[in-house]
């Protein structure tokens, strides 16, 4: 295999089948992230809470507890050192996420071609006209929530947002750091360091309010969340969440097992069952098979719990 | 019984007088705790001294009247109490042998922003004695570190009280422990930290009357420029620097006032306004005045790092008197509008997708 097929072979997107794994023979799992993945959040996640708590006592400086946490942070020398390895760490999970971006683009040039948005789900696109049913469900527009695909308007919004937030808090944070090599060295107007200030500083309050209220509210102390949702850690999810929260990959993981796994069908009648479900529903009106399918949800889980009895 | 009380406070007045302390007499009556006098305004003020703490002040050798030079009689008309800080008294200058004076640094305050319009405004206008005050000194006795150094002294020098007078005074320069936060320094500016002295300068400049005042005298009527003036404060209190000294107090490295606004190598009282060449924050000596802080920004006066030492980010808000301020400024409100939208955006969608899940339970 020559080099080219070998890096083809690592960064090339995975096909849908082969997201689906059937566990101890009769439990469908859906596998979201890859381990790659995984490490990428735990890295930006643990930096960021770092950079929160060594950061937010500088924001507000004059509140009760900021000097007492500045303290325990060995000063502001202390508290200075761990934010600013916390940060180049964190700008460094941000640039090999990048890397990570241009080399599947490069492996994946001959599908982008074809179906860019079809391939590259998570760059926003004609689908996300689901965010606009979103919002009518939750005005009471629309019955049923939205026939969401594999990443949700959130998980979109998470992932460019980090994006936005490295440009706005981390290259200012270089400048922060080192603001004689920018504007003295790079001869950088002396506005630089004043612009790079403000962004940095309300940049900080934009990213920990939306993960705080949205992103902690979808994976943690939503009703249906939480404690938590462990695909973090796990990289999977249930095939009942699956349905329930991402219908429509749900039904395409489905239909290319069934297309591409023939035999997978006929080894696991459950599979069979699913498919046939799948094909039945997707004749049905859009709210009607959203409803359809969550009746469904509950049915597995019924028989899940009902299984657990037995 | 009067003559009684009169010899007592007479005794302890020379007593006073033995252990080095010079009052003219005057602490007979002004040693008597309460004795207070009520002001123009109504006011009660206390006039009284402790005799205690002045033999161990900075002044303790200089007679009250050296400084107070108005008063020349007993009992002295009230009012007339100010100190002349320029005046030469009789302690002799070891270095010069000349009689002791402040009346340099007393000509630099005389011409600087704060002294050149006292005359015209001595209510809100900073004299001598508004920042300084008569400062106790350091018991020697007390850190072990200048216990030693006693010690060293006394192999030389035989007059113990002598040595110990010295000490205290040199020490008095030095807050006590000499190493701060890894950083050993030698002796500081001031007795005050750093966010001490921001707090003293903000005692006037925050106070937006007396600065209102204060650009009416200097006629300073351009609007962006009062605009600076009057947020200079609190421009400054959401910078780094600010921010440094006010969180950790043992370290003094962050830039204060007295920093930026003063020159280096000078008597820090030269404070005068950005366009007087002798200004620290004047266009030619701001990267020196930069590079004073030899810890943190060496490089600005070595490279000529004009740019960097001209940044606004010592007073942080935008005055939009120029292009490149005026682009901060757009920033500043774009960065506002970005996370206050975000955030009510956040707020609605998380409370409404709450409402519905809610709902859909019962």
């Amino acid at each position: 295999m020559g080099l080219w097929e070998a890096f083809k072979k690592r960064f090339r997107v995975r096909a849908e089948q082969d997201k689906l794994l059937i566990v101890d023979g009769e439990k469908i799992m859906i596998q979201k992230f890859t381990l790659f993945q995984r490490l990428l959040h735990v890295g930006i996640f643990t930096t960021f809470i770092w950079q929160i708590i060594t950061g937010y006592p500088l924001k507000f400086y004059n509140l009760e507890w900021a000097k007492p946490l500045i303290t325990l942070l060995g000063g502001i020398p202390g508290e200075m050192t761990i934010h600013r390895i916390s940060g180049f760490i964190m700008f460094s999970d941000f640039l090999l996420t990048v890397l990570y971006l241009i080399l599947i683009l490069i492996a994946n040039w001959d599908l982008a071609k074809k179906d860019f948005f079809g391939y590259f789900k998570i760059v926003p696109g004609p689908t996300d006209i689901t965010f606009v049913h979103y919002i009518k469900y939750l005005l009471g527009f629309r019955k049923v929530p939205p026939d969401w695909d594999e990443y949700i308007w959130v998980d979109k919004f998470d992932f460019w947002a980090v994006g936005w937030g490295m440009l706005a808090i981390g290259i200012t944070g270089w400048i922060l750091w080192l603001p004689e090599v920018f504007t003295g060295f790079l001869k950088l107007p002396p506005e630089t360091i004043q612009i790079a200030y403000l962004m940095h500083s309300d940049e900080a309050v934009l990213a920990l309010g939306w993960i705080a209220l949205v992103h902690m509210y979808i994976v943690h102390y939503g009703p249906n969340k939480f404690p938590m949702d462990w695909i973090w850690l796990t990289g999977t999810a249930s095939e009942v969440e699956w349905i329930e929260e991402r219908p429509r990959s749900y039904r395409r993981i489905i239909k290319a097992v069934a297309e591409n796994e023939p035999h997978l069908l006929e080894k696991y009648p459950f599979l069979k069952e699913r498919y046939q479900f799948v094909l039945e529903v997707e004749k049905l009106p859009e709210e009607e098979m959203i409803k359809k399918m969550h009746e469904y949800a509950h049915h597995l889980l019924e028989k899940e719990v009902e299984g657990g009895k037995a | 019984m009067k003559a009684f009380i009169l010899g007592l406070t007479g005794a302890i007045a020379i007593t006073a007088t033995a252990l080095g302390a010079q009052d003219d007499g005057c602490l007979v009556c002004h040693r008597l705790k309460g004795l207070s006098i009520v002001t123009k305004d109504n006011k009660i003020k206390d006039c009284s001294i402790s005799d205690a703490l002045f033999a161990h002040s900075v002044h303790r050798n200089v007679g009250c009247t050296e400084c107070h030079t108005k008063i020349e009689q007993y009992p002295h008309k009230p009012g007339n109490e100010k100190v002349n800080c320029a005046t030469k008294c009789h302690v002799i200058d070891p270095s010069t042998k000349k009689p002791f004076s402040h009346e340099k640094v007393y000509e630099t305050w005389k011409e600087s922003v704060h002294g050149k319009n006292y005359d015209k405004a001595p209510d809100i206008y900073p004299y001598c004695t508004y920042c300084h005050t008569n400062k106790l000194l350091i018991d020697v006795n007390k850190f072990d570190s200048l216990k030693m150094s006693f010690n060293r002294c006394s192999i030389c020098h035989e007059n113990k009280n002598w040595i110990r007078d010295r000490l205290s005074h040199v020490a008095s320069r030095e807050p006590i422990p000499i190493i701060r936060n890894g950083f050993t320094h030698q002796f500081i500016k001031t007795r005050r930290d750093g966010w001490e002295i921001v707090e003293l300068c903000a005692s006037c400049h925050e106070n937006k009357k007396k600065m209102e005042k204060a650009l009416e005298i200097e006629g300073i009527h351009n609007k962006y420029e009062r605009e600076r003036v009057l947020t200079a404060v609190e421009s400054y209190k959401v910078t780094m620097h600010a921010k440094m000294l006010y969180l950790d107090r043992k370290d003094n490295r962050a830039a204060d006032c007295l920093d930026c606004h003063t020159n280096k190598g000078g008597n820090f009282h030269d404070i005068f306004h950005k366009n007087d060449p002798r200004s620290s924050i004047n266009a030619k000596n701001i990267e020196l005045t930069c590079g004073r802080s030899t810890e943190c920004h060496p490089l600005a006066p070595k490279y000529h790092m004009k740019n960097f030492a001209q940044t606004k980010w010592v007073h942080m808000h935008p005055i939009p008197d120029s292009l490149g301020q005026k682009i901060v400024k757009i920033v500043e409100e774009f960065m506002f509008w970005l996370t206050t939208g975000t955030l009510l955006f956040a707020v609605t969608i998380v409370g409404l997708d709450l409402l519905k899940n809610l709902r859909r339970k019962h």
